[in-house]
């Protein structure tokens, strides 16, 4: 046995490994090595879906961040987003799947976007719904009529919202956003927005999930694991996405030095049963 | 910040090391506070919420008919149980009646135009189009489950069609998978590491000047 598969096969356990990793991972933190970034064409055609809006246009958010934790990091990538939109002067209307969204989306304005910087008053500028339960038949029901939840998330008939008064179907907006976990979400929000109502359609979840509808029904994306980075980077709303770009290029890095140094260890372990059976027979 | 929210953001910090811990000393007690407050503080917020939205829809009269379709799904726990099967039956009609016609024209007639325009065009390159052509064809002839009309592409000299169908499908997987995982896996190490010190260090250096 080799110096290296020896190293593998006996010193280094799953909870080394854990506790090198994290080492290296907050020395970096410290000391990024900021690389450069390539802009990929889905944020540039995001960008551009934003650019084409005009002050005062209202843009339909759909979220369903629902647990306390992706909540928190799904609140912070889309800090850069929420203020460029802000900056643009467009008006949000978020629209609540999950049972904790409306709640963080209200934290996700106020402590994250910083609302208030931009002069964006609650009911003027920016609403949210109260959960609104069903799922797919949920986004059908507000995609048909906006007022469907009757209130917002305070209990304030939306009749006297004012953000509402020009919005009775989605189709009266000008742009509808997607977001929130899972592969099944993102395609009901196409299909119930984009599809039947033909509203042009942005996505801020990840390529994978609408690869089959770029293009055609959805006009930009910020693929997750790079996307927010480059919105950041190429609008110079800075908020923790390069940074956390930068971890996952070294987190990467350690997936395939974990990959290889598995592989050495599995091989090392056949190898040693083999001449074990060997020297036996 | 003020000195409370500094506490609050310090308990979270002790919570979020918490749950990190298993990673590295297993499952103790730290660990099991953590996880459990984690749960019920997750399960109270969405109770809050659900009951909210409920106290707002309830004054409309046509929601009792969803409040007893929604009943007769807890028949199952009595004599009763059959009557459990006509919101399991409701739900599935509502459900394929909302999605299968924009499945449909969004997922196979939107995408099956958009290669043959693709083809027509060249774009965005002639052998990238062309490979999207084989993709398609090959993937749906993989899923021809007919044992009669099946067999012909997927054993003897047509064989390979099917084959190289599976291997556009596994290209797909593969990158579905190392995407997810580098999305789910790898960002959740930064995530907590931004969390747990970044945020925290940022926060005393603002509150201490």
């Amino acid at each position: 046995m080799t110096a290296v598969e020896n190293f593998v096969t006996t010193w280094l356990t799953p909870k080394k490994m854990a506790v090198f990793f994290t080492i290296l991972t907050i020395l970096y933190m410290l000391f990024p090595v900021m690389l450069p970034m390539k802009v990929s064409s889905w944020t540039t055609d995001y960008i551009a879906e934003i650019d084409r809006l005009e002050p005062g246009d209202v843009v339909v958010w759909g979220h369903n961040w629902g647990d306390l934790i992706p909540a928190r990091s799904g609140l912070t990538f889309n800090t850069a987003v929420m203020q460029y939109l802000m900056s643009k002067q467009l008006k949000i209307i978020f629209v609540c799947f999950s049972p904790a969204t409306p709640s963080n989306m209200y934290t996700f304005m106020h402590d994250y976007a910083k609302s208030e910087d931009y002069g964006y008053v609650y009911g003027v500028d920016w609403v949210v719904t109260p959960f609104i339960s069903g799922e797919e038949s949920g986004i059908a029901a507000v995609g048909d009529d906006m007022w469907y939840p009757k209130v917002d998330m305070f209990g304030t008939p939306i009749s006297e919202i004012p953000i509402y008064q020009d919005i009775h179907v989605i189709s009266d907006a000008q742009l509808t956003m997607c977001d929130g976990g899972g592969f099944s979400w993102q395609p009901m929000y196409v299909r119930q927005w984009a599809i039947r109502h033909k509203m042009r359609m942005v996505n801020n979840y990840g390529f994978q999930v609408i690869a089959i509808y770029y293009g055609i029904y959805v006009q930009g994306c910020l693929d997750r694991t790079r996307g927010q980075a480059e919105f950041e980077y190429a609008t110079d709303f800075q908020g923790e996405e390069v940074l956390r770009f930068q971890f996952r290029n070294i987190g990467a890095s350690l997936v395939f030095l974990s990959v290889a140094l598995g592989n050495i260890a599995l091989y090392s372990k056949k190898k040693e049963e083999r001449d074990t059976v060997g020297v036996v027979a | 910040m003020t000195p409370f929210e500094i506490i609050l953001m310090f308990g979270g910090v002790f919570l979020a090391l918490g749950t990190f811990s298993y990673a590295f000393i297993g499952e103790t007690k730290w660990f099991a506070i953590s996880e459990s407050i984690f749960i019920g503080g997750g399960i109270a917020m969405a109770g809050f919420s659900i009951i909210d939205t409920l106290r707002s829809q309830l004054a409309n009269p046509l929601m009792i008919i969803p409040f007893i379709i929604g009943i007769l799904a807890y028949t199952r726990w009595t004599n009763y149980r059959w009557l459990a099967r006509y919101p399991v039956s409701v739900l599935s009609g509502i459900g394929l009646g909302v999605t299968v016609g924009s499945t449909i024209r969004g997922q196979i007639i939107a995408g099956m135009i958009q290669v043959i325009q693709d083809v027509q065009a060249m774009y965005p390159d002639p052998i990238s189009a062309l490979l999207s052509l084989l993709g398609v064809v090959t993937v749906l002839f993989y899923f021809t489950y007919s044992e009669k009309y099946s067999n012909p592409v997927h054993q003897g000299r047509f064989g390979i069609i099917a084959k190289i169908g599976r291997i556009f499908l596994f290209s797909g997987f593969g990158y579905l998978y190392a995407s997810t995982f580098v999305a789910e896996g790898v960002d959740a190490l930064s995530t907590t590491i931004i969390i747990i010190f970044l945020r925290t260090v940022r926060a005393l250096q603002g509150f201490y000047g």
